[in-house]
């Protein structure tokens, strides 16, 4: 039944959104299978069956002291996600400046701090670059202790502008959430959004776009 | 019974002579003539009383209850009797039924409305600053709009939105600013400071502010921004990155996105319970943005990809207990920029649709999607005016802020200045 599904589904999804790597287009592919799982299961229910999400466990999350949550004694959720760092920098009082203090990566530093780039609506980091690329900055972050790294997120311009924002963060968050994993002191990682308002090229192509989905990073050396 | 159907020759109204307006009475356009700004004092009519006068046509034009025709004309209604449910034809001829004469007289601005035989008068005095006098008319019209259609006006309401510009001195690179014009984007001026770079403003109802979110210290903090002390303060202590806020009409509640948790979740402020905020949903692996109250806060809309591709959802506004959201759009593959209609009978959106960013409406009375706008540009970032029949929007392409009146079904661009307008958000 699977294999039914998905032969059709990646031959349609070659041909539809924008240009993927196959890579990409088999873990899209195995989305929409796994969605259109979801939908003949809704299919045999009742006419008006709102489309509600699979498991009320995907909507809501555990608790934090700065904010709350909806009930609060749920189990079986975990984070998967790393939370942001305590201080904000620039804040007053705060120990880190803000981002004026913090410069983009210059000379040989450049080679390290490459930025990351990321399929079409997408925040999955994958490809070999990529990985590299990060595993040299993982690298250098623990080795200097005294750096600090701004992550920011940036999107191209095919998405409307909200969820571009939105992205974004997911982006510089996924990022982020690697380096931790490799060892980074996570209060030394700050991650942000741009959407698309600050995009490095304004043409309108492939390259362009390719070239506006990525994270850039700027460190700050105490 | 009769069913009364027939079109709007819009452009050719204004300039013709003696034309035929056929006009569909479902649309509820009042037709209406604005006669030449006359000077009380037989004086001549210069370029400052013509400025007057283009105002008054603006206004008049863009209520969204008259239509505005050359004196000359005769509204012809083309009235039907359905049958077995096929209308038969008979003409019937009237001439506009409401006239309207703006005069300058004395150092005072007087609008003349005649209707069914008797006029009323609407006046307030000149200053010679044409911005001041400006918002003047736009109390008339508005004034006039309650009088005639017993319903507020919305002239005299501002629309606030992000002018961006490339800027290589900027440490970003671009200068992002809060802007403030009027409904027809005249007297456009920066309300926020020129060396941060902020976006997404959000009028506070009942009170002399707005939130914005401004990324001074790097991170994207949601501010808050006296309009009267020209002060701006961060609105929230919350750890990481805060964007897209909306605040309900009631001034209640306000929501936006947030990463302090690490993902792009839903936060939601009751601002009765002091300023802690309650993450409301986390969807793993989803992007959340652009939430939206019902005006009577009892429900949320927002964008969410949980499905793959962002689409809109609506939950219940409780925050003591879990509630699954309702996905509300079908029609097409993405969905985004949520809106609630003041009146909550509507959610405006953004659809894409054939490949271009579309206006749709969500009617939540027949529980449909309907497409707004056919153009081949992109838009985004739709906004509601008070009255629930006007949009403000922007285009991507250009990023020029647009109106839209529901009832004229005609779009006018109302941005002026250079730079990117984006982001535009209605005084309630």
């Amino acid at each position: 039944m699977k294999k039914a599904i998905l032969l059709p589904l990646m031959t349609a999804a070659l041909f539809t959104g924008c240009s993927r790597s196959g890579k990409q287009v088999w873990h899209d592919t195995k989305t929409a299978a796994k969605q259109i799982g979801k939908g003949f299961k809704t299919l045999w229910g009742t006419k008006d069956a709102p489309q509600h999400y699979a498991a009320q466990n995907d909507f809501f999350s555990t608790v934090d002291e700065e904010y709350s949550i909806i009930d609060e004694a749920e189990e079986g959720i975990t984070v998967e996600s790393i939370p942001q760092p305590q201080i904000s920098p620039g804040d007053q009082g705060a120990p880190i400046p803000g981002i004026e203090s913090f410069v983009q990566p210059a000379g040989s530093l450049s080679a390290i701090f490459k930025n990351i780039h990321f399929d079409c609506a997408s925040n999955k980091i994958i490809g070999s670059q990529n990985t590299s690329a990060l595993k040299k900055i993982a690298s250098y972050m623990k080795e200097h202790k005294n750096t600090y790294l701004f992550v920011e997120g940036h999107c191209d311009e095919r998405g409307a502008a909200d969820y571009n924002l939105a992205l974004g963060t997911r982006r510089a968050n996924a990022v982020r959430e690697y380096l931790v994993k490799m060892g980074v002191n996570p209060e030394h990682l700050f991650s942000t959004s741009y959407g698309w308002e600050r995009p490095l090229t304004r043409e309108h192509n492939e390259s362009a776009w390719k070239v506006n989905r990525r994270t850039e990073f700027k460190l700050y050396t105490r | 019974m009769y069913r009364l159907f027939g079109f709007l020759l819009m452009g050719m109204t204004l300039f013709a002579e003696k034309i035929s307006v056929e006009l569909s009475a479902q649309s509820g356009l009042i037709p209406a003539t604005l006669l030449p700004i006359e000077h009380g004092e037989d004086g001549a009519i210069g370029i400052y009383e013509r400025k007057l006068e283009k105002a008054f046509r603006f206004d008049l034009h863009f209520s969204g209850k008259m239509l505005l025709v050359d004196p000359k004309s005769h509204v012809k209604l083309r009235v039907s009797a359905v049958g077995d449910g096929y209308p038969a034809a008979s003409n019937e001829t009237s001439t506009p039924q409401i006239s309207l004469r703006p005069t300058v007289r004395g150092g005072t601005i007087t609008l003349a409305c005649s209707r069914f035989g008797q006029t009323k008068t609407y006046s307030a005095p000149l200053t010679g600053i044409f911005a001041r006098d400006k918002a003047r008319i736009h109390q008339i019209c508005d004034k006039l709009h309650e009088v005639l259609f017993n319903a507020k006006g919305i002239a005299s309401r501002k629309i606030a939105y992000t002018l961006k510009m490339k800027d290589p001195s900027h440490p970003k690179g671009y200068r992002a600013e809060i802007w403030e014009s009027d409904w027809d984007g005249s007297h456009a001026h920066r309300i926020s400071s020129a060396k941060d770079f902020s976006l997404t403003p959000v009028y506070w109802p009942g009170q002399q502010k707005l939130l914005y979110v401004n990324y001074r210290t790097g991170l994207s903090k949601i501010h808050v921004l006296d309009l009267k002390q020209k002060t701006s303060r961060p609105f929230l202590s919350v750890r990481g990155n805060q964007m897209l806020p909306t605040i309900s009409r009631d001034g209640s509640f306000v929501a936006f996105i947030s990463d302090a948790a690490g993902a792009s979740d839903l936060f939601v402020v009751d601002l009765r319970r002091g300023r802690k905020p309650t993450r409301f949903s986390h969807a793993r692996g989803a992007t959340h943005a652009s939430p939206t109250f019902s005006p009577k806060t009892s429900q949320i809309a927002f964008v969410s990809d949980f499905t793959g591709q962002p689409q809109i959802y609506v939950a219940t506004l409780d925050l003591t207990h879990r509630a699954s959201p309702v996905r509300l759009t079908e029609k097409n593959r993405q969905n985004t920029c949520p809106a609630w209609s003041p009146d909550g009978t509507k959610l405006v959106y953004v659809g894409l649709t054939d490949g271009v960013r579309q206006l749709w409406i969500y009617d939540f009375k027949t529980k449909s999607e309907k497409q707004l706008t056919f153009d081949p540009i992109n838009k985004e970032c739709p906004t509601w005016a008070p009255s629930s029949e006007h949009i403000a929007y922007n285009t991507a392409e250009g990023a020029e802020i647009f109106l839209l009146s529901l009832n004229l079904g005609e779009s006018v661009r109302i941005s002026r200045e250079g730079g990117e307008k984006k982001f535009p958000t209605w005084q309630p």
